[in-house]
């Protein structure tokens, strides 16, 4: 079973991603903030991290940097926020992310872009 | 002995410089309490997602000072990288640091040298380097080294280098509300008819509060009294004092620690200005004049939110230094810009808030120390009046615990900050020792401040020692 | 509204009438000494020395008033000496100045027919041991009518003190005990209609859980948390939320909200009702476009963008208040996620408020809506700085070439920021006859523009570029400087 890691700080948007990720039959951790994000991170791999941009510690594209450039680590990363301001989406993706969705979002669309990065052969 | 007409006059005059100053203390209270059930409301009601996903959100530059910070300048920079915001720029001066504060930067933050023209609008020291990092990840941040200067000159050098249309000037040490420059800039969005020249902020004392990673993770009192002395002096200037002031369009000073500015204005009136210790007030004054100089209306803003948390001192030497620095910084810019006083041209500012600085604030201390001296001198040679003496020493005395213990109340019902029942009787019961013992050593500061300006023409910053939020609490 | 002058004339008459009231209480020889510099209340009592023939005279006046006659005063009176006179001078001027207080007090009865009657009264009634005392207390109160003052002062701070701890320790109270409450119940709604939206379970047994509906601040709580889900979720579950919101008759609360008086509870109404419940939305919302106060007038008109997708900036025709950025902002916000289509803003560009036109050429420049033109260059010479700028801008994005020579003419003219503007545009919409005239700008002594001018000649085209290395020669113009500077993709 694909272990997605879910970085996100409204507790309700974590429950609910969490919840529909679990009826497509993936295990999901659950982080509120990037601190706990890149600890998680480093005590086991995942086969995706679904992470925010605004959270409390360290923010998401901070955590993407330290998984790409830091850890060189591969996992598929999705940003998922709120802040779609042009800059946020360009250096998301300067920093190796591989999708961008902005907030509010589709549980649909999330559910399909979900298995198309898992799909990736990296 | 006969009736003597000059005592009669300094008792008439010193009575009612009391009554004055009560009567305006209240009425400030009063108006503060209904600017801040405005901004209560209106904070409610704001949304700011459409601000953090704008392509107009416009560029903010956070220009933050360094002198000597290694301790804690990486954890710092650190902070000011997570602010929520979607594009903003973090200029860091290292103002000729003498230890290894620009060193650790380049390190944390894999920096470079890069070529650069600087185009000095504002006069400063000159720059030596600029570094930017390799890393994407720190794209928006730039290091300038210079040469010492002292902190205006530092804050000229960032507006020099800054991109922005705006820029916030911080203390590198102190921890930004990560949403702090969402609801700073807002102020600048919202006025259609008057021009929008800086907003200034809450400071809130962080001693004692639980921080992890530059973050402010659980609000506390302060354990040392002197500085739980400062959150109930804190709480009154800005709750009760500031908002009113900001309500009447009077408010002369932003505070160094966080104040934003519109960086356009700020270079037409020449920037810092650096031959003054109170710079963050003798910049928002002279901004003042030069809007009423070229007739264009303008606002001085004010959000009473707490977004900035700030080390107090907590030692007497530094806290005193810091206060002569305060006093000295005030007279400095009550005379530089004396033309204000009771000029019609420069309105409210010049008719009462540049009076009312004069009277109330600078030379409060010196009043107070006239006539207890007075006092003292009636006590030796004759016969005071006990009985009144008593009466009024428990009046001011429980005025200023009643003022002290609104404050609380505002902060309180505004924010809720401090959410326990022992914090908040912590605070209550420094508010009925404050008077006998913060108070006096505040008075004396203030008037050595006063000789250190007129007869030892004292300019300096003097010794500031950091603590840093590295260190365990 | 001009609340400076009104609070200005208010402190005015405000210290005016304290001092009125000092004035005439002025006893010789006592007042305090206070201040509260900068933000502390300080404390010093001071006295002095009461004079000596002052004291006899109010001796005087005080014998006279308890015998209720003025006949030592007068028999005093006759006395020619310098200092009786004084003595008279002074004990009439303290009946005076007693006199007024007292008048102020009890109107226009006669102070020392008062200080008789009680002690009349205290002579009738009060026993024997009460009587010293009694008559030692009102001797005192009427020669120092200012204690009795501040007595009273102190009475008074100290209630005000017993009641800011009985606020503050209720308040502290039902604060934690909301913040408790309402996290209990925000978790529990947010799951069962978290459930419920995923299909988990049905209406009727998620009816069952939802505990307390019927309590306002449940109420709130629920629209909370429908407002959290509705932000950042769309899709299907947009149709369900307001269903649940109409379902559990929500929007009875919101339509009591828009009708309260205060500004706050409005703006909330209308914000619940365009969201949650748009069709009945609409009809609201108009009375609201032209609201007095400025914040529910903003909200008004956000959610007309959003209920009107036909004709969402209709409103500007009738506009006569401010549009400010940050509605402007909100109104691009909303637009954009809702999908609307885009008009013309061209249409809107002949407004007579200028924040409609600057927000008309932003919306022109993002959306590329390049048949606006005309109305792009009407505004080049615009009175406001931000609008010319807004206009250059939007030349220089659109790409259209037929406007260079138009802003080219205008340089001269302009501030600094929008020469600026002016040397970028050349980027995009420039050639070779341009090179001159950047050029000259190279020469001139701005640092700022002359960077701008050779950014703009280096990314223009490969002959700009050619030619910008020609000014290389030029060694005083230290072009190889500026050049490293604006290749550094950093800068």
């Amino acid at each position: 079973m694909k272990r997605i890691l879910v970085a996100e700080d409204n507790k309700l948007i974590l429950e609910t991603i969490s919840h529909s990720l679990n009826r497509e039959g993936y295990e999901v951790i659950k982080v509120l903030d990037g601190k706990e994000c890149l600890r998680k991170l480093e005590e086991t791999d995942f086969d995706l991290l679904i992470t925010d941009l605004y959270m409390p510690y360290i923010n998401g594209h901070q955590v993407i940097s330290v998984l790409r450039d830091e850890r060189k680590k591969n996992t598929p990363i999705l940003v998922l926020s709120a802040a779609g301001a042009e800059e946020n989406v360009l250096k998301a993706f300067d920093l190796g992310a591989d999708d961008f969705m902005v907030k509010p979002f589709s549980l649909v669309e999330l559910n399909i872009r979900v298995r198309k990065l898992l799909a990736l052969k990296r | 002995m006969q009736g003597n007409i000059l005592t009669a006059i300094f008792e008439m005059f010193i009575l009612f410089y009391a009554v004055s100053i009560f009567s305006i203390y209240i009425w400030l209270a009063i108006v503060s309490a209904k600017e801040l059930r405005r901004n209560f409301f209106n904070a409610k009601i704001t949304r700011y997602d459409a601000i953090i996903s704008s392509p107009f959100a416009p560029v903010i530059t956070v220009i933050a000072p360094a002198y000597n910070e290694s301790l804690t300048i990486v954890e710092n920079i650190k902070a000011l990288l997570g602010l929520y915001y979607p594009s903003f720029e973090i200029v860091v001066v290292n103002d000729g640091s003498k230890d290894t504060t620009l060193e650790k930067a380049i390190e944390a933050f894999d920096l470079e040298k890069v070529p650069y023209v600087i185009d000095y609008k504002i006069p400063c020291q000159e720059i030596l380097d600029v570094y930017k990092s390799k890393r994407k990840a720190f794209n928006n941040l730039t290091v300038i080294n210079k040469i010492n200067g002292g902190k205006a000159d530092a804050l000229n050098s960032g507006i020099n280098i800054a991109k922005g249309d705006y820029f916030i000037a911080i203390d590198v040490d102190s921890i930004i509300n990560p949403y702090a420059l969402q609801k700073l800039i807002k102020p600048f969005f919202e006025e259609t008819d008057r021009k929008v020249i800086a907003t200034g902020g809450v400071i809130g004392i962080a001693n004692s509060c639980k921080i992890e990673d530059g973050q402010l993770v659980e609000i506390d009192v302060p354990d040392k009294f002197l500085p739980r002395c400062q959150v109930i002096e804190y709480n009154r200037a800005f709750l009760m004092g500031r908002l009113a002031w900001s309500r009447l369009d009077g408010l002369l000073l932003i505070s160094g620690a966080l104040g934003l500015f519109d960086k356009e204005v700020v270079i037409a009136c020449g920037g810092y200005y650096t031959k003054t210790v109170g710079e963050d007030m003798e910049l928002v004054v002279r901004m003042r004049k030069y809007m009423t100089k070229k007739k264009i209306k303008y606002k001085v803003a004010y959000i009473p939110d707490p977004l900035c948390w700030t080390e107090a001192p907590s030692s007497v030497k530094v806290l005193g230094s810091q206060r002569n620095r305060w006093t000295r910084g005030t007279i400095d810019t009550l005379f530089l810009h004396w033309s204000i006083f009771f000029n019609r041209k420069y309105g409210f500012m010049g008719m009462v808030s540049h009076p009312f600085w004069v009277f109330y604030e600078w030379l409060a201390p010196i009043i107070e120390v006239l006539g207890i001296l007075y006092f003292i001198i009636i006590a030796i040679i004759g016969e005071p009046n006990w009985p009144f003496f008593y009466v009024m020493l428990f009046f001011v005395y429980f005025f200023s615990i009643t003022f002290s213990t609104y404050a609380i109340l505002y902060d309180h019902l505004a924010y809720h900050r401090y959410k326990k029942k022992r914090m908040i009787l912590k605070l209550l019961l420094t508010a009925w020792i404050e008077p006998l013992l913060f108070h006096p050593l505040v008075v004396y500061w203030a008037v050595r401040g006063n000789i250190d300006y007129f007869i030892r023409k004292k300019k300096g910053w003097g010794k500031m020692t950091r603590v840093g939020f590295a260190k365990p609490n | 509204m001009n609340p400076i002058k009104f609070t200005s004339v208010k402190l005015i008459i405000l210290i005016g009438c304290m001092s009125c009231a000092i004035n005439l209480l002025y006893t010789p020889g006592s007042y305090g000494s206070t201040n509260i510099p900068g933000s502390i209340a300080g404390e010093i009592g001071q006295s002095i020395q009461i004079n000596d023939s002052v004291k006899q005279a109010r001796e005087l006046a005080v014998q006279a008033l308890k015998t209720d006659s003025v006949k030592i005063i007068r028999d005093k009176n006759i006395s020619t000496t310098k200092t009786e006179d004084h003595v008279k001078k002074n004990s009439s001027r303290l009946n005076k100045r007693n006199n007024y207080l007292f008048l102020l007090i009890n109107g226009n009865k006669n102070a020392g027919e008062i200080k008789s009657d009680l002690i009349i009264y205290g002579n009738k009634h009060l026993p024997l041991s009460f009587r010293r005392p009694y008559f030692r207390i009102i001797e005192k109160a009427y020669n120092y009518p200012v204690i009795l003052l501040f007595i009273l002062f102190i009475f008074f701070f100290s209630l005000n003190i017993l009641f800011v701890l009985l606020v503050l320790y209720y308040s502290n109270q039902r604060k934690n005990r909301k913040d408790r409450y309402t996290r209990i119940f925000q978790k529990m709604y947010e799951d069962v209609l978290r459930s419920y939206l995923f299909g988990d379970i049905d209406w009727e047994k998620a009816l069952a859980k939802l505990k307390k509906i019927k309590k306002s601040l449940n109420r709130k709580i629920l629209i909370t948390v429908l407002f959290n889900f509705q932000d950042n979720l769309t899709g299907e579950m947009d149709s369900q939320i307001v269903g649940i919101f109409v379902k559990l008759n929500l929007y009875n609360d919101a339509l009591k909200s828009t009708r309260s008086s205060h500004y706050y509870n409005k703006i909330n109404g209308i914000h619940e009702l365009t969201n949650l419940y748009p069709e009945v939305a609409e009809k609201i919302v108009q009375q609201f476009i032209n609201d007095p106060n400025d914040l529910v007038r903003a909200e008004a008109q956000t959610s007309y963008i959003r209920l009107h997708p036909d004709k969402p900036f209709d409103f500007f025709k009738s506009l006569t208040s401010p549009f400010t950025r940050w509605t402007q902002v909100s109104a691009f916000y909303l637009f954009r996620l809702h999908q609307l289509p885009v008009p013309s803003f061209a249409q809107y560009m002949d407004s007579p408020n200028p924040n409609v036109r600057n927000f008309c050429l932003r919306m022109i420049t993002y959306y590329q809506q390049l048949e606006s033109a005309n109305e792009i260059y009407r505004t080049l010479d615009n009175q406001l700085e931000l609008t010319r700028f807004l206009s250059i801008h939007a030349i220089s994005e659109l790409r259209l070439f037929q406007g260079k020579d138009l802003i080219k003419k205008r340089y001269p003219f302009e501030t600094q920021k929008n020469r600026i503007e002016i040397i970028t545009a050349l980027k995009n919409i420039g050639n070779a006859d341009d090179f001159d005239f950047l050029e000259s700008i190279i020469h001139s002594d701005s640092i700022t523009l002359r960077t701008e001018a050779c950014r703009t000649m280096y990314y223009m085209s490969s002959e700009s570029r050619e030619r910008l290395f020609l000014l290389k020669q030029e060694s005083h113009l230290k072009i190889e400087q500026y050049i490293d500077y604006i290749t550094d993709p950093r800068n």
